[in-house]
């Protein structure tokens, strides 16, 4: 192990209200579902409820700095697993 | 499958039935939809996935709408948002033919799937529409179409296309019957995407608990190793993620690894 300690304010770029009008244009963008959002921001550790996180995408609340770097991974991740919009029925992701 | 003498008790109906029927476990012989009926659902329940339903699907609808002087081929096309399009046919010949058809990006089978309707060409050598894929359906020896839109109550889109070798090869009872397959068959199309619907979102539940664990577990020891928070934990790994552009899970299977010495973990901080 040599990774060191983090600063939990290391957001993206422009701040937090930035990362939060970078996410809530992803979401229109995207064609995912917000249910299918969630599962993957919980798989990644998030906490937030999907209300919340609803709320976060339309730019009407705000979240903790963690949960929201852990829905800018989640985008991320998604982004990278193309196979995970278009995948068949009956198969594991 | 029902046995041979089960054909026998039916004997008192009024048609004789050429399909099979399930005498067997119910003392009064069932009419021909709830025959119908049963079928279609022994199919939801017996298919493993929707790909192989719509298959059994498409080579029941073939059956059931052949009538001895003409021979149907039948193929099925739904469109599931966000999830693509799936199609079967009940044998080469109208797997070809719907490929044709979107080949052509247009045709009586795709306009009664965006119009949510019945398209029905009586003689492709004589139909105006499409001249293009007429002529190349003639070709294949198809002299008429009957496409009927499913009804699946907004899920998805799904359209039934049947293909007769022979013009005029669908007469009125023949679209009639095949309208009420149709209306039967959306029933159990709809169970059987609801179903896939379901057992995919578990899938995907239970690869996220998995996920979790897996990073629940790395922050625990990233806690203990550091002697720092939670959060603070948690931002060590996300760091760590952006950084190396690697998959946050995958940062934590590292971590877990280092810790216990699982070799077969993909140790990612040995680069």
């Amino acid at each position: 192990m040599t990774i060191g300690p983090g600063n939990i304010g290391d957001a993206l770029p422009g701040g937090a209200s930035e990362q939060r009008r970078v996410a809530a244009e992803w979401f229109q963008d995207a064609d995912a579902g917000l249910g299918t959002l969630w599962t993957y921001f919980y798989s990644v550790g998030g906490d937030a409820d999907e209300v919340t996180l609803d709320a976060y995408l339309h730019e009407l609340a705000d979240l903790p700095p963690l949960q929201a770097n852990l829905l800018a991974i989640t985008m991320r991740e998604m982004d990278s697993e193309h196979h995970y919009w278009d995948h068949g029925e009956g198969q594991t992701p | 499958m029902n046995s041979p003498e089960s054909r026998e008790e039916g004997g008192s109906m009024a048609e004789t039935q050429p399909t099979e029927t399930h005498a067997a476990q119910n003392p009064t012989p069932p009419g021909r939809e709830d025959s119908l009926g049963y079928t279609l659902q022994d199919l939801v329940l017996e298919s493993p996935d929707v790909e192989e339903f719509l298959t059994d699907f498409a080579v029941l609808a073939a059956s059931e709408l052949s009538t001895a002087s003409n021979a149907v081929t039948c193929g099925v096309t739904v469109i599931r948002r966000k999830k693509g399009v799936a199609a079967a046919s009940s044998d080469e010949k109208g797997r070809a033919l719907d490929e044709l058809q979107n080949s052509f990006g247009d045709g009586p089978c795709l306009t009664a799937l965006r119009d949510k309707t019945m398209v029905h060409v009586p003689d492709t050598g004589a139909e105006a529409r499409w001249p293009a894929y007429m002529n190349a359906v003639s070709r294949h020896g198809i002299g008429s179409i009957l496409a009927i839109s499913l009804d699946l109550a907004g899920e998805a889109a799904a359209v039934l296309n049947l293909y007769s070798a022979r013009a005029h090869g669908f007469s009125g009872p023949d679209i009639t019957a095949a309208q009420a397959f149709a209306e039967h068959a959306a029933k159990s199309l709809r169970l059987a995407l609801r179903l896939a619907h379901l057992r995919h979102t578990r899938d995907d539940l239970a690869a996220a608990m998995q996920s979790r664990t897996s990073i629940d577990t790395a922050v625990g020891i990233i806690m203990a190793q550091n002697r720092c928070g939670r959060d603070a934990a948690f931002s060590v790994l996300t760091q760590a993620s952006n950084h190396r552009n690697v998959k946050l899970r995958d940062v934590a299977a590292g971590v877990i690894a280092s810790v216990s010495g699982e070799s077969e973990l993909p140790a990612y901080f040995d680069e």
